[in-house]
């Protein structure tokens, strides 16, 4: 397939194939783009038809794609903090100075405090983590971490416990891995998908496309749904579980019980692959389906027809969310997920859970400590990583399989000191006042680091109450890239400049060699070389080609890749664990003084962990069920988005509204021991009158810088304790499953726009 | 002589409600932030005893079946863009029977401008 810089009808128009990423739509992207350049702007950016992840298709973010690159509001040069944080006074620096300033700023903190006391923040998978480790590593530091996220629970619980029972990742198989799809005569439909805590037309969760699982639905598959609310997915689900929100690990015990009780796994795969299975089977006795009905509020019946129904579904699948990783011990719970399709044999079938590698194992963006450590090991030690990394005393599972600093630890230490003292950050794709639990906290920690960096596409909250240097970010149409997340390897084509704008890449390849003379790589498209060597492949032939396929056959590539030896480096057959097998009883958690099984626990604020407090805050409050007009904090000031969904709601069930004389429409505050905030009442019955429900990553551009762009008004995070990690590190943080009261106030959030600015 | 209409088929089982088509739209024939030339609608129905949650995309008279993009013989943005493929561009006689075999849709037919 060509990169095509095709001629438009006018001569001066140019077509530019490419990929999203971050930034612009702000997700993990993956979808081709036809971008139409015209006199050095933007034109029109349409879905690429030939492009076999999205077929032509796009999201509604990735289509306003121009009023983000030329919104009035963004940031397109360099500036300086002058006077105080958070005053709001900027002064325009050029690159020049701002990295020569960044440069001293850290060589300073590296003399006097040691290179360990600069921290690299970044958010979820956006395209920074590369730049990040290069910059860090480069400088010394092993601390890149996912700030203010609790336990890190942003899919890597889900790809720890992967790695521990099954030794590689999996995602539910849409034919994602072979270029003909859907129509590849290897592919298999799913018969059915469990879609836990996830709403796929809402969102694409960690590198997939979320309408595949709606062209399964299409074709046929059905669904299990697993989710508080009655979703338009819930609603063509076979089975709808209304699940009390943080007891997915009472629910999956359960599942696993009617499995393993009926007889339904598949016990010749049992015999041949897993190991551990009568351990298993001990644990999940322990939870008969009543047990799981009473804690998970499910009628019983509901989860034996949902177990049975998965377990007699040849071949089938598990679609899993965020709800999983940041149930109290999120870990274990996965654990419990994948037990579900290894003992019912859904591992690495057509139709089944794929194993899930990036193409030619090309890693640009590394997802292991063996990936990161096979692409820096010349750069930063083993030692450094796992001794003065910031968790790695702490908990052996961030020691022995992560690669990301503890965010939670990181915190505490910025207050000790001990035992190094934390002097600077780096931080980009990240708002964690905003997007993180106790902000005010991390408000206070952060400003006692004595320098702060931090590169946005438009000034937040965070970068403003905290930054000494902003710097302007590029979109994902206005930088060079690669992206095998998972395959085929892709391209980033560079469209157009913008102001001053430069990429993360940029940004942190010019930083690197300064500070690291010795860097292997002379400029940024030797790196990108350096980067897609397992690919075979020079950057300027990706950028021609736009994407690549690995051959027939290669590791990376589908199926049943355990029975030939192409999982584990000595090359035998089985699986990438220490036993060859899939340990359901894990030795590793055995060894490092974990649980090896799944369990369950109660979250930490619930009306049976801590009735006293439930009898003021009675209702159950969820919060970050995801919206498809924004990602994350980002979008706010995009109106075509913002029209989508104008407003930070929270849904209420009507007879509980009504009991509290709340009307639709009506702002409310939503409160708890903690704090509080306001929120514009939506008033349904397809929620548990005891529940409610609402989004996150709300602030208001439209407010302005001095208020912090009304940062703590809707603010769900006031509510939410920081430091409820799981006891493996792993996991746990309470935003899905917590307390609250609502009642009515006196008005709304003053100075948000309104329904007269936003539909005229 | 009576032309030929033409139409946008479109099938509310599927629809996402992802407003993908709002926004191809608006971009396709410039418009401005307040006008739409389609618009996503919300229904529900029953089917046995279930209750079935839909969203359902509604062309409005700004439609001009974008023209522009169809006389090049290309799709019009909203269909082009629909990421569960649920609108369908094409003449009268071909959608009628589209509908026909499967009532789950809902079609528009617009005047050639």
């Amino acid at each position: 397939m060509a990169h095509e810089q095709t001629e438009g009808n006018d001569s001066d128009e140019k077509i530019i194939r490419s990929v999203t990423w971050s930034a612009g739509p702000g997700c993990h992207g993956g979808a081709g783009v036809l971008l139409t350049v015209k006199d050095g702007k933007l034109d029109q950016i349409q879905g690429d038809p030939q492009h076999p992840y999205n077929q032509g298709s796009l999201c509604p973010r990735a289509l306003a794609i121009k009023e983000y690159i030329y919104h009035p509001e963004r940031l397109t040069y360099p500036i300086r903090r002058v006077g105080k944080r958070g005053e709001n006074h900027w002064e325009r620096i050029s690159w020049r100075q701002a990295f020569d300033e960044i440069e001293n700023r850290m060589r300073d903190i590296k003399e006097k405090y040691g290179p360990e006391s600069m921290i690299f923040v970044q958010g979820t998978g956006r395209d920074v983590g590369t730049w990040h480790l290069l910059l860090a590593y480069s400088y010394g530091s092993p601390n890149w971490l996912q700030g203010g996220l609790t336990g890190n629970s942003c899919y890597h619980p889900r790809l720890a416990a992967m790695k521990i029972v099954q030794g590689d990742y999996a995602v539910p198989d849409c034919g994602q891995f072979l270029a003909g799809r859907y129509n590849d005569p290897d592919f298999k439909l799913p018969k059915l998908i469990i879609l836990w805590g996830q709403n796929p037309p809402t969102t694409c969760n960690d590198g997939f496309y979320g309408n595949w699982i709606v062209d399964c639905m299409k074709r046929g598959t059905k669904v299990i749904a697993i989710d508080p609310f009655n979703t338009w997915t819930a609603s063509r689900a076979d089975v709808w579980l209304q699940i009390r929100p943080g007891t997915d690990g009472a629910l999956v015990l359960g599942m696993l019980n009617v499995i393993i009780n009926d007889e339904l796994y598949d016990k010749r795969f049992v015999e041949d692959w897993c190991q551990g299975f009568e351990q298993l089977k001990a644990r999940a006795l322990e939870f008969p389906p009543e047990k799981a009905a009473e804690i998970c509020w499910i009628p019983p019946e509901k989860i034996v027809t949902a177990a049975r129904l998965f377990a007699t579904s040849k071949p089938a699948s598990i679609q899993w969310g965020v709800p999983i990783d940041m149930a109290p011990e999120g870990l274990s719970v996965a654990m419990g997920v994948i037990d579900l399709w290894a003992i019912t044999g859904n591992i690495d079938n057509p139709g089944g859970m794929v194993l899930a590698k990036p193409a030619f194992e090309a890693w640009p963006y590394p997802m292991s400590q063996k990936a990161v450590l096979d692409l820096f090991g010349n750069v930063i030690s083993k030692e450094v990583l796992t001794e003065k990394r910031i968790g790695t005393q702490d908990y052996p599972i961030v020691r022995n399989f992560h690669w990301r600093a503890h965010p939670d630890k990181l915190i505490d230490q910025i207050f000790s000191g001990e035992p190094y003292p934390l002097k600077g950050a780096w931080i980009a794709g990240n708002n964690f006042l905003v997007n993180g639990a106790n902000p005010k906290r991390l408000l206070q920690a952060f400003n006692r680091l004595e320098f702060i960096v931090v590169t946005e596409m438009f000034m937040t909250p965070t970068a403003q109450a905290v930054a000494d240097i902003v710097l302007p970010g590029a979109t994902f149409v206005e930088k060079e890239g690669i992206r095998a997340w998972w395959s085929p390897l892709n391209a980033i084509n560079k469209a157009i400049s913008v102001g001053e704008c430069k990429s993360d890449g940029e940004i942190c390849f010019e930083l690197a060699r300064r500070l690291n003379p010795d860097l292997p790589w002379k400029n940024l498209h030797e790196f990108f070389d350096y980067l897609l060597k397992p690919a075979n492949i020079t950057y300027e032939q990706l950028s021609k080609e736009g994407l690549r396929w690995p051959e027939k056959g290669h590791k990376t590539l589908p199926y049943y890749r355990y029975r030939d030896g192409k999982l584990r480096e000595d090359g035998q057959p089985g699986f990438n664990t220490p036993s060859g097998k899939i340990e359901l009883y894990s030795t590793q958690m055995e060894a490092w003084g974990h649980d090896p099984l799944p369990h369950f626990e109660e979250p930490w604020m619930s009306p049976f962990s801590t009735p006293e407090l439930a009898k003021s805050y009675p209702l159950i409050l969820t919060t970050g069920g995801r919206t498809i007009a924004f990602f994350h904090s980002e979008h706010r000031q995009i109106k075509s988005l913002r029209q989508i969904h104008p407003f930070p709601e929270i849904t209420i069930h009507s007879e509980t509204a009504g009991r509290l004389g709340i009307a639709e429409g009506d702002w409310v505050w939503v409160e708890n021991h903690l704090g509080r905030c306001k929120r514009k009442a939506t008033l349904t019955d397809r929620i548990d009158p005891r529940v409610v429900t609402a989004s996150h990553g709300w602030w208001f551009p439209e407010k302005g810088p001095e208020e912090l762009f009304g940062v703590w008004e809707a603010n769900l995070n006031l509510l939410i304790p920081h430091n409820t990690q799981s006891k493996y590190g792993f996991g746990g943080g309470q935003y899905k499953s917590l307390l609250c009261r609502i009642y009515k106030a006196e008005g709304g959030i003053p100075g948000i726009l309104t329904e007269q600015d936003l539909y005229g | 002589m009576d032309k030929q209409k033409f139409g946008l088929l479109i099938d509310f089982e599927w629809c996402t409600g992802c407003h993908a088509c709002e926004i191809a739209g608006k971009n396709a024939n410039n418009l401005t932030y307040n006008e739409w030339c389609i618009k996503v609608g919300t229904g529900q129905r029953k089917v046995g005893e279930h209750l079935v949650y839909d969203y359902i995309p509604m062309p409005t008279d700004l439609c001009n079946l974008c023209a522009r993009l169809t006389s090049k013989g290309e799709q019009p943005a909203c269909v082009h863009h629909c990421p569960p493929q649920v609108i369908r561009f094409g003449p009268q006689n071909e959608l009628e029977e589209a509908l026909r075999r499967n009532p789950s849709q809902k079609l528009w037919l617009l005047e050639q401008k």
